[in-house]
């Protein structure tokens, strides 16, 4: 089932020796992600999945071309290599191409769980069963997802380079719903101990029924207390419309032109670190076969650097960082572990010292207004609460929000203690002067 | 390929299944990407394997594998009924299938040029000449532009006896330009933005698009736009062109109308929706000239197709008719919750996904009017073309849209050009605020390659037709978060 080491080792060898003109470079992917979903408290959706992935880029002379298949017998590989051949040879002019590198030494990131890599459906079944059980208690309905996955990515080239870590990782997700109010909460672990399904049911039981008919808030400029899932929606968009290297050489990120400045409060400090301890994903090596480095982004509020590939290290005549995607492309490098530095206050903390205050538990479909500033909308979603003299007073009707990110890393009062989320490392945030701009019926 | 389809449902009913379906399936893409003067990247894919859905003990279970062959086959159908049989434990009642006839049928969406035939070269000379056109218009700091393609080939089977074989050609492609000036940046996209314009036909769409013909337009307004005025704050009339509004059908029309979500199938990540199955034949969801349809017939539709992925043959429904909610997006376990038969809009991503609701072609009717009378007949408004961001909230009822470019509307004649142009309101109200639909003259179906829905997440091809339409007093020029 797992492709391990020698297997993939194997299958880049058989890849690359169908090319027969040029350099070329195989990545290889397999993830198996089986997932039981539910709605209304019962199982509506259960799928067993998997796939894997060989994409062979060729380089003729600085020109490239890429092909990609999930067929691995002889035959599709030669194809494969023809394929991607032709696609190279198809290019009159030039391409500013970063070079295939020799081999490279990894650090250890923690890998491949048994018990989460590998599970039965009846065993995911079970833990949907526990919090069911626990929301028909509470007459609640439950929406939401066990998910375990495992996934492989490898590397080879023909100057030499090899890499190669797996990974697995298992989430639950539950929704609790009760007419149109919502309340949610998350989970995801290397371990399939780590996970507590009744805890994760509880907490999203809780919040539905903490929010049960909500209040209307007029718009308006409001304080707000962010769980950690609030909290990735400003840190991912502020990371990919403003810390890869390309967006600066571009002009695009709001950081161009102003590295060593400060542009945010003192107490943010944003690093990409795939080593982290709390990291539940990350993998040691990017697309180019280039070990990951820690990377300060923004230290007590200052721009301090940018994630690189091969190509954007060049043009700034430095060394890259190991964010690099698939070769060649248009978009450039992006963090891939992002880690907001915290505090010591708990989400507790933060609700006592506001007088006046909205409790948010995620974002929901958020989007770009402005690429440069830069401006995001979206909407809160899962429940969202009116904190008055430092206490959970109701339910709020979702808010739509339209925010400056830089201006939102510039009001936070008080972080909180980090944690997991997923790819990420972030705390808890009370924001000050956070502008909602609309509302919705729910 | 149709033995392996007919042994894997065997295997399926040997192991305990009541109900059983298997789509065997080959995709080739191919995409090139030219930036800045450069090939900026080409890659051709394939992707083929097989999906088998199974109702054992009155549950739903689905596997799928990568790897077409006998022995594979079986243990990912046998893998199926245990996955059902799991999911059985938490069932309420067992599963109810509205009826579907069955099906011994071949089709093919209709094209003259295959794209994957037509050569690589030709697409590079197509766009770099147009990148060109538009680097040299002073002003412009970033030009980008693509042509995409993919054939899908598909055997479908199922234990009523239906086979299915479709071939689903699609492609598309398109530019734009950015320029940036003292902390601003512009866009302008053609034929739209988002990629630009996908269709289910051949690659003479591609022709007859004339890239290089608007390149220099493109660039020349990507640069005007900076030095264009601000969107005013306040509530307008407003004129929405058609590639912009295709979102808006997409967003506020087509998502709230999947029965599934409308059932809680999403509530956890896509959302569920406002307009409940309470409202079917008595919500007025938009004003009287307002009907809106799906079509999966609809030629040259991203979301056409012969049969739905669970062989419902593609048929055209109203939706809304005459600005009153008659009918959902449905599939045969959906519709017969609601004592009607799918609308065949049942459609997976791949091979490896099970089937969900989606959009087919979701298409506003055309009205009689043409764009120029209606502009004419404004007297205080904006016009807005070609998406630049959009919102929604997860019951698809609050939205925020942007557009690239805007121009005012003063007594009947456009004006001065409008950067940074946004719109917001309510689902129902907005619909119901729509007062003029421009003819079929102007009418186009325009393609979305990107819908996001389901866990684990898939992806979809849909289609929204309509024209250009009035929508009266809609709140324009959001405040944004900077003052």
């Amino acid at each position: 089932m797992l492709i391990d080491k020698n297997q993939a080792q194997e299958i880049c060898k058989k890849a690359l020796s169908f090319v027969k003109e040029g350099q070329a470079e195989v990545l290889l992917n397999q993830t198996v992600s089986p997932l039981t979903r539910i709605a209304n408290n019962t199982i509506h959706q259960n799928v067993e999945t998997s796939d894997s992935n060989i994409s062979l880029r060729v380089d003729l002379d600085n020109r490239s071309g890429r092909a990609t298949t999930n067929q691995f017998d002889d035959e599709s590989l030669k194809k494969l290599a023809r394929r991607a051949l032709e696609a190279g040879q198809a290019i009159i002019s030039k391409q500013e191409l970063p070079p295939l590198m020799g081999p490279q030494k990894y650090k250890e990131i923690p890998a491949l769980d048994q018990s989460s890599a590998f599970m039965e459906p009846e065993q995911r079944a079970e833990m949907v069963l526990k919090a069911v059980n626990l929301a028909k208690q509470e007459k609640v309905e439950l929406a939401g997802l066990v998910n375990n996955t495992l996934q492989v990515n490898a590397m080879a080239n023909s100057n030499g380079l090899f890499a190669y870590h797996n990974i697995s990782t298992l989430r639950m997700e539950i929704t609790a719903r009760s007419g149109i109010t919502a309340g949610r909460s998350a989970q995801i672990v290397r371990k399939a101990s780590e996970l507590d399904p009744e805890k994760v049911a509880s907490i999203a039981i809780q919040k539905c029924l903490g929010g049960l008919d909500p209040r209307a808030l007029e718009p308006g400029d409001y304080t707000v207390i962010l769980e950690p899932e609030a909290v990735t929606t400003p840190l991912m968009f502020l990371s990919y419309l403003a810390f890869g290297s390309l967006s600066v050489q571009e002009n695009l990120s709001c950081l161009s032109g102003k590295m060593g400045q400060k542009l945010m409060g003192d107490n943010i400090t944003i690093s990409d670190d795939a080593y982290h301890p709390l990291m539940v994903w990350a993998e040691p090596f990017d697309y180019e076969g280039m070990p990951r480095r820690r990377v300060s982004l923004i230290e007590k509020g200052i721009a301090k650097g940018l994630v690189y590939d091969l190509k954007t290290a060049a043009k700034d005549k430095t060394e890259t960082t190991g964010h690099g995607l698939p070769q060649p492309n248009t978009y450039g490098p992006m963090p891939s572990n992002l880690v907001l530095e915290g505090g010591s206050a708990s989400l507790e903390d933060m609700i006592k010292s506001t007088k006046r205050g909205v409790l948010v538990t995620r974002f929901w479909y958020n989007r770009v207004v402005d690429r440069k500033i830069p401006i995001i909308t979206g909407m809160t979603r899962d429940g969202t609460f009116l904190i008055e003299d430092g206490k959970i007073s109701c339910g709020v009707k979702n808010m739509r929000y339209n925010q400056d990110l830089v201006e939102f890393f510039n009001n936070v009062e008080t972080l909180g203690v980090p944690g997991s989320q997923e790819n990420m490392v972030v705390p808890p945030l009370k924001v000050n002067n956070f502008h909602f701009t609309g509302l919705t019926e729910a | 390929m149709k033995d392996l389809a007919q042994h894997a449902l065997n295997v399926a009913e040997l192991a305990g299944a009541s109900y059983a379906d298997i789509r065997i399936i080959n995709e080739d893409s191919e995409r090139v990407e030219v930036k800045d003067g450069q090939v900026g990247s080409i890659n051709r894919g394939t992707s083929g394997g097989f999906g088998i859905r199974v109702i054992a003990n009155g549950a739903w279970g689905f596997a799928s594998s990568p790897k077409i062959e006998k022995a594979e086959i079986e243990r990912v159908a046998r893998l199926a009924v245990k996955v059902a049989k799991a999911s059985a434990l938490l069932k309420v009642k067992d599963l109810e299938l509205s009826p579907v006839e069955k099906y011994i049928d071949k089709y093919v969406t209709p094209h003259k040029k295959n794209p994957l035939e037509v050569p690589i070269e030709d697409k590079i000379a197509l766009l770099l000449k147009t990148d060109e056109i538009m680097r040299q218009v002073k002003g412009v700091n970033i030009t980008e532009s693509r042509i995409a393609a993919w054939v899908e080939d598909q055997l479908f089977a199922s234990t009523i006896g239906s086979v299915i074989e479709q071939r689903i050609v699609q492609c598309g492609g398109g530019y734009t330009a950015t320029a940036i000036k003292d902390g601003d940046v512009q866009y302008r996209s053609y034929p739209c933005s988002h990629g630009g314009q996908w269709e289910t036909n051949g690659y003479e769409m591609i022709e007859a698009l004339d890239f290089p013909g608007h390149a220099q337009q493109a660039a020349e307004e990507a640069v005007a736009l900076l030095s264009a005025v601000q969107c005013p704050s306040g509530e307008k009339d407003i004129i929405i062109e058609g590639s912009q509004l295709s979102l808006q059908i997409h967003e506020s029309v087509g998502h709230p109308l999947e029965l599934d979500r409308v059932f809680g199938s999403e509530a956890n990540y896509a959302g569920t929706s406002f307009a409940t199955t309470d409202n079917l034949d008595k919500l007025k969801y938009g004003s009287d000239i307002v009907t809106i349809t799906s079509d999966p017939t609809c030629p040259m539709g991203l979301g056409s197709y012969g049969y739905d992925d669970e062989g419902a043959k593609a048929q055209k429904h109203d939706l809304i008719k005459n600005g009153l909610l008659v009918n959902y997006l449905s599939s045969r376990e959906t519709a017969q919750k609601i004592g009607k038969t799918s609308t065949g809009a049942m459609r997976a991503d791949g091979w490896g996904n099970m089937p969900i609701v989606r959009m087919t072609c979701i298409n506003l009717e055309p009205g009689t009017k043409s764009t120029e009378q209606i502009i004419s007949e404004t007297d205080d408004g904006i016009y807005m073309a070609s998406n630049k961001s959009f919102s929604i909230d997860d019951r698809r009822s609050n939205f925020q849209f942007g557009t690239e470019i805007a121009w005012e509307i003063k007594k009947g004649r456009l004006g001065r050009m409008i950067k940074n142009a946004t719109y917001t309101g309510f689902t129902p109200q907005f619909w119901n605020a729509c007062d003029a639909i421009a003819g079929p003259k102007d009418w186009k179906i325009w393609g979305t390659t990107n819908c996001g829905k389901g866990e684990p997440p898939q992806g979809a091809r849909t289609a929204q037709g309509c024209s250009p339409s009035r929508f009266r007093k809609i709140k324009v020029g959001v405040v944004p978060g900077k003052k």
